[in-house]
């Protein structure tokens, strides 16, 4: 999943960035409300950490043209303004949750699981696929009872497909969804991880549930 | 507590009532003296009569007076001798002409009418010897009873009228002060939370209007106050939130990782955060007038390096140069701690906003104590006035550092006029901005 932080402030910003790199998120950040929108304009993310009182454009103008544009990122506000009425705005302005400073980073982790079903319309923190089970909420995943040892990216790159099964992904929107800016471009990097994240899955089972649709992408489920 | 309804009305009623009482000893007065005119001419009228049965014999007079109830009469002959008297009267009366007061010899208060006369003889020639004189006198019981009823019923009158008189005066200016007790209600339910309120101004008697928009002018102050206050509370929990959510964020990441934190960027936070605390500190304490002031001999050039030093790193990574113009011995007597955070604010707020690749300068004399000038850039003529506002931002959606909720240069003015020195910004129009202190 590849979220987008927008945050002023270096300290706060830095150390979400690396809590979330930590998650297993793919990370980018910005540091003001200009770059924030042209990040959140070209790549396709999924929850937008967006902060309020921002330099260049605040955090509501921000939301307001993400919204007027239809963009579908959801979006988490982070503000130290915490009254009724700030909230309200930020609300009505189409931000889907609403986080005071200072927080807690587990809360945080949380919403932003929650923030990420929604964005793939599920209620359900856990997604079955035939006998695999992928928890977003542990960020672990189970073949046949058995705990899959996923590395964080091969994670992130089962758990966008499962948010899409049945869909074909293609490299390139698995590529936006689960690498960030800072990650070496270069479709070879993907293949490896496939690779590496299939022989992990389907290896030994006869049910093969990943995929390769050539010229197309990849797709996670059962094929009928 | 004197009530101003209370003291009108007994003014008011103290007033009508000398008044009256003053219009009754007039009429009283005139009313006796028309009654005591009407007696005296009955009087003059019964003396004639009385005088008409005097006779001439001889050369000698002769005059019987007869008793008469309640009066007596008494003649003198020319020479002054004892003519005749009423039957009863022992004593001499007084002997004059014309209307005139006296004791009755009954001890009675009674009235006199003297006259003089000459008794008629027929064929002879009036005596050589002068005229007689009769002195009628009687009780005025009858006058005095006449003034007595006239002031009877003046009195009762006048009690009523008093009365009545009372009774509208406190009636009027109950209702006069009407409005008096609305503004009461409507100033009790104003509070802070809704001092938005005016009072209303139309319908207000000519005396009320002047006090109700004094009042209206301190509500709006009120407001203005209260509004500003809480702005800065607002943004005192703000610039206090964002670095304390940095610090936790840091160290819940921290905590859960296998890798080392960052303890250097931890300690800057808490550092920032310290100032921020201080700064709010001193600012309480200067609001509440308890600063202690000293005196120290203090180079200002060192003082300005010292205080630089903070600010060093942050210029230099955006680009802008420093230069400290003041000579080395130039120096001030003054309260050092204080006129480090002084400069320090001065410097930090010119570091932090003067456009990459600029310059900061820091000069003396021209007038000034000290002057930080920087390249800008420019700040609107407008806002001019307002930087040292206690909330003042240049640009709300400004970088949030922590340190810069508007105190800074607010502070730096505070402490400034407590060390007897004037901070004043000017905008050069080129884009140069000069913060200046001069001696007050």
């Amino acid at each position: 999943m590849r979220l987008l932080i927008v945050e002023d402030y270096a300290p706060l910003r830095d150390s979400l960035a690396r809590g979330l790199r930590d998650a297993g998120y793919a990370v980018d950040a910005a540091d003001n409300g200009v770059d924030g929108l042209w990040y959140a304009e070209n790549h396709p993310y999924d929850v937008v950490i967006l902060d309020v009182m921002l330099p260049g454009l605040d955090g509501f103008a921000l939301l307001g043209r993400l919204r007027a544009a239809g963009n579908a990122a959801r979006v988490l506000v982070l503000t130290a303004r915490d009254t009724v009425n700030d909230r309200v705005t930020g609300l009505d302005l189409g931000a889907d949750d609403y986080l005071v400073k200072p927080f807690a980073f587990d809360e945080l982790l949380a919403r932003v699981r929650a923030l990420v079903r929604r964005r793939y319309e599920r209620v359900e923190p856990v997604i079955r696929i035939a006998d695999l089970e992928v928890d977003t909420r542990a960020r672990r995943a189970q073949r046949a009872g058995r705990p899959l040892d996923l590395s964080a990216r091969e994670y992130a790159l089962l758990e966008y497909l499962a948010h899409r099964v049945g869909h074909i992904v293609s490299r390139g929107e698995l590529w936006d969804h689960a690498y960030d800016e800072a990650a070496e471009p270069g479709s070879n990097v993907l293949d490896v991880h496939i690779s590496r994240l299939r022989k992990k899955v389907d290896d030994g089972h006869d049910g093969k549930l990943i995929h390769t649709r050539r010229g197309q992408g990849y797709m996670l489920g059962e094929l009928r | 507590m004197s009530s101003i309804r209370a003291r009108l009305t007994v003014t008011s009623l103290v007033a009508v009532a000398g008044g009256l009482i003053a219009l009754a000893f007039a009429l009283y007065a005139a009313v006796r003296d028309v009654a005591l005119q009407e007696h005296d001419a009955e009087l003059r009228a019964r003396a004639e009569a009385l005088s008409a049965i005097a006779e001439r014999e001889d050369g000698g007079y002769e005059l019987n007076l007869p008793a008469m109830p309640g009066a007596f009469a008494q003649a003198w002959r020319p020479d002054g001798s004892v003519l005749a008297r009423t039957p009863g009267l022992v004593t001499d009366m007084e002997m004059r002409l014309g209307g005139f007061d006296l004791t009755l010899a009954d001890g009675r208060p009674g009235r006199a009418y003297g006259m003089a006369f000459t008794p008629r003889e027929e064929g002879r020639q009036p005596p050589a010897d002068g005229p007689l004189v009769l002195v009628l006198a009687e009780g005025i019981e009858e006058v005095e009873r006449t003034g007595a009823v006239v002031r009877a019923r003046f009195l009762v009158l006048g009690a009523l009228a008093l009365a009545a008189i009372g009774a509208l005066t406190a009636w009027t200016l109950a209702r006069a002060l009407r409005p008096l007790g609305a503004l009461t209600a409507a100033l009790a339910e104003i509070d802070d939370s809704r001092l938005a309120v005016r009072l209303p101004l139309a319908d207000q008697p000519a005396e009320l209007v002047a006090p109700v928009r004094t009042l209206n002018e301190l509500l709006a102050r009120l407001e203005a106050s209260f509004a500003r206050e809480r702005q800065f509370t607002a943004n005192v929990s703000h610039e206090l939130r964002t670095p304390l959510a940095g610090l936790r964020t840091l160290l819940e990441v921290s905590v859960r990782s296998p890798k080392p934190g960052d303890a250097a960027a931890a300690l800057a936070i808490v550092v920032e955060m310290c100032g921020l605390v201080e700064s709010l500190l001193l600012l309480a304490r200067l609001d509440g007038g308890q600063l202690a002031i000293e005196r120290d001999d203090i180079a200002l050039a060192a003082l300005v390096d010292a205080c630089w030093a903070p600010y060093q790193a942050l210029a230099a990574a955006r680009g802008v140069a420093f230069r400290n113009r003041i000579a080395a011995d130039a120096g001030i007597a003054s309260d050092r701690d204080k006129l480090r955070v002084v400069v320090g604010n001065l410097l930090s707020n010119a570091a932090e906003y003067t456009d990459r690749g600029g310059w900061i300068e820091v000069t003396t004399g021209d007038g000034a104590v000290l002057d930080v000038t920087d390249s800008g850039p420019a700040i609107p003529e407008a806002e001019l006035a307002r930087v040292f506002d206690r909330m003042w931002r240049g640009d709300a959606a400004r970088a949030a550092t922590g340190v810069h909720c508007g105190i800074g240069l607010s502070l730096a003015r505070g402490l400034a006029t407590q060390l007897g020195l004037a901070l004043t910004a000017r905008s050069h129009g080129d884009g140069r901005v000069s913060f200046r202190l001069t001696e007050l």
